[in-house]
């Protein structure tokens, strides 16, 4: 099983490029870069996970640049969105965006999606809240036509382009593994909908994932499709890393807080010995 | 006066952090970075400078990502979009992306900015094309408002949002340089509207940008406002450089072909050659 990290990326965290360096040093598999565009004042949407919300998500740099960033600094650390708010953002620029970072890492690039929770952050980009999920879908489904055909087109209620021509394709076929964010069982469903995995967090305050795999397995055995989950937000305790190579997870991603690197590479240190150990 | 470098980065061109260090090396002062988001299969616009649509304006890469890649691999080198498509862009996306690159190049990034030509590609993003000049210069108000204040909002015709939060700003104050892309006189207009810089196509079918100097400089005058002049697609041809500097260009920028390393450096020597005859 691997391990990744994932890091709301400030200016007042540790540089991406020295995170990523640090990383690779240390056995770490990837590093996930969660994304908020910006925070209205306005507040609309009480926070998940309870409380106000983290100053980090008002202070996250754009995904696509800092993941190109690691990219540029490594050689075999995977780089990854975790996730990208596709509802918030326009199909053809992002099917761009995500073809260029698989292009710049040479196929290191995994992308995390997720619906979005943020009722008012998601309406500044003209994204009316409750068709979140519909838009989602169709703009992964055009960005697949974009990635895999010459000529591309798409025809759907939210997303609609007559043929159109776009390269780079990416560097992995038929694209970037799709890590469909989300908990169960909305998320649960689209990632066996459309993605290539599923990205739920291990730890919510209703429940832990490990106690709802049955479900999930459930679910898979309805669909007849079944895709691997990555646990993400696990516990930092390295002890606490096996129960999820025991379950049959391929890899869990651990959340770092956005501090100097003074602060982050003790803690990468700490846990280097529990990532060799779950590697096997 | 400097000499940039602009190549539309494809899959078939040298990697980019390899062009960064190599320009670096070899005292360059930037590298632009167009974009062009796909092309339309109706191809409604024909293509300005002439003849087909060339090959690279189909393949080129996202230049936010691009330009995170070039900063990792570099110290002094300055980055640059050459130009981003505003009209194309969500603008509070945008003004993430350019405060993200200025960071990871830690204040190396220059934002050189179009209204672009090409209508349907324009129109796949939900822009009216023949709005596309106040749409602009909206969303340039706009950034700007979000890069230096705390809370920020915007009331136009065309963008409109309420108080929002987002950090981080730009590390140039009170923001990244815009450079205003397009040819005399209506660009040159907007670059002193509000630009911090002009950046017209240096060689056109219909006149030569040197022969609009005298023009340029009287515009300025009237308009009460200086800003630099840079030079784009300059001649290939070192001989030719002299003149930008004597009629008083601050920059020009030389394209050079989305081609392998062993075709490229051999220009770069070449042109590397020119810089000293313009120094100073």
């Amino acid at each position: 099983m691997h391990v990744g990290v994932a890091m709301f990326i400030t200016d007042y965290s540790i540089a991406p490029t020295a995170l990523a360096k640090a990383l690779e040093e240390r056995g770490f598999e990837s590093l996930w870069l969660p994304e908020h565009s910006h925070i209205p004042v306005s507040r609309k949407s009480p926070f998940p996970q309870g409380g106000d919300l983290p100053k980090k998500y008002y202070d996250v740099m754009d995904p696509f640049p800092v993941a190109a960033a690691a990219a540029a600094v490594t050689m075999n650390l995977k780089v990854a969105t975790g996730i990208c708010l596709v509802p918030q953002r326009d199909a053809i620029q992002t099917a761009k965006s995500v073809a260029t970072v698989d292009q710049l890492s040479n196929g290191r690039f995994l992308f995390g999606v997720g619906i979005g929770w943020n009722q008012d952050e998601m309406e500044n980009h003209g994204t009316p809240f409750k068709k979140r999920i519909s838009v989602m879908r169709e703009r992964i489904e055009a960005m697949k036509e974009v990635w895999t055909k010459s000529k591309a087109e798409y025809h759907g209620q939210y997303v609609n382009f007559d043929p159109m021509m776009t390269w780079p394709k990416p560097v992995q076929k038929p694209h970037p593994p799709i890590w469909v964010g989300g908990g169960l069982p909305g998320g649960g469903k689209r990632a066996l909908q459309y993605g290539d995995g599923w990205l739920p967090h291990a730890v919510r305050p209703d429940y832990r994932l490990l106690d709802r795999l049955d479900e999930w397995r459930a679910m898979e055995q309805e669909v007849g499709r079944s895709v691997p989950i990555t646990p993400f937000g696990a516990e930092h305790d390295p002890d606490a890393w096996p129960a999820y190579r025991e379950a049959g997870m391929e890899r869990i991603v651990v959340s770092l807080a956005s501090e100097s690197a003074e602060e982050v590479l003790p803690k990468l240190d700490a846990m280097a010995a529990g990532v060799t150990r779950v590697r096997g | 006066m400097q000499v940039g470098v602009l190549m539309f980065m494809t899959d078939y061109a040298l990697p980019v952090t390899q062009l960064a260090k190599e320009l670096e090396e070899r005292s360059f002062e930037s590298l632009w970075i167009p974009e062009h988001s796909h092309i339309p299969v109706s191809r409604q616009s024909p293509y300005p400078a002439g003849g087909e649509l060339p090959k690279r304006y189909y393949d080129c890469m996202d230049p936010f990502p691009v330009i995170g890649a070039a900063a990792a691999a570099t110290t002094t080198l300055k980055v640059a979009t050459g130009i981003c498509v505003v009209a194309q862009r969500d603008p509070i996306q945008t003004a993430k992306s350019v405060a993200t690159v200025d960071h990871l190049s830690n204040g190396r990034f220059l934002f050189g900015t179009g209204v672009s030509w090409n209508r349907d590609e324009i129109e796949n993003h939900g822009t009216n094309f023949k709005r596309r000049l106040s749409l602009t210069k909206e969303r340039i108000e706009a950034m700007k408002e979000i890069w230096s204040r705390s809370k920020a909002e915007y009331h136009g015709k065309y963008v409109n949002s309420g108080l929002i939060l987002t950090w981080p700003k730009p590390v140039q104050k009170p923001h990244p340089p815009i450079l205003v892309g397009g040819g005399w006189p209506h660009a040159a207009k907007r670059a002193l509207d509000y630009g911090d810089g002009w950046m017209p196509n240096s060689v056109r079918p219909d006149y030569h940008i040197l022969d609009k100097v005298a023009e340029w400089e009287a515009m300025k005058k009237e308009y009460g406002r200086d800003v630099p002049l840079t030079c784009c697609l300059a001649e290939d041809d070192i001989d030719k450089w002299p003149h930008y500097r004597d009629a008083g260009a601050d920059r020009i920028i030389v394209e050079v072909q989305p081609d392998t390393a062993d075709k490229v450096l051999p220009q770069l020597d070449r042109l590397a050659k020119g810089l000293e005859r313009v120094a100073g």
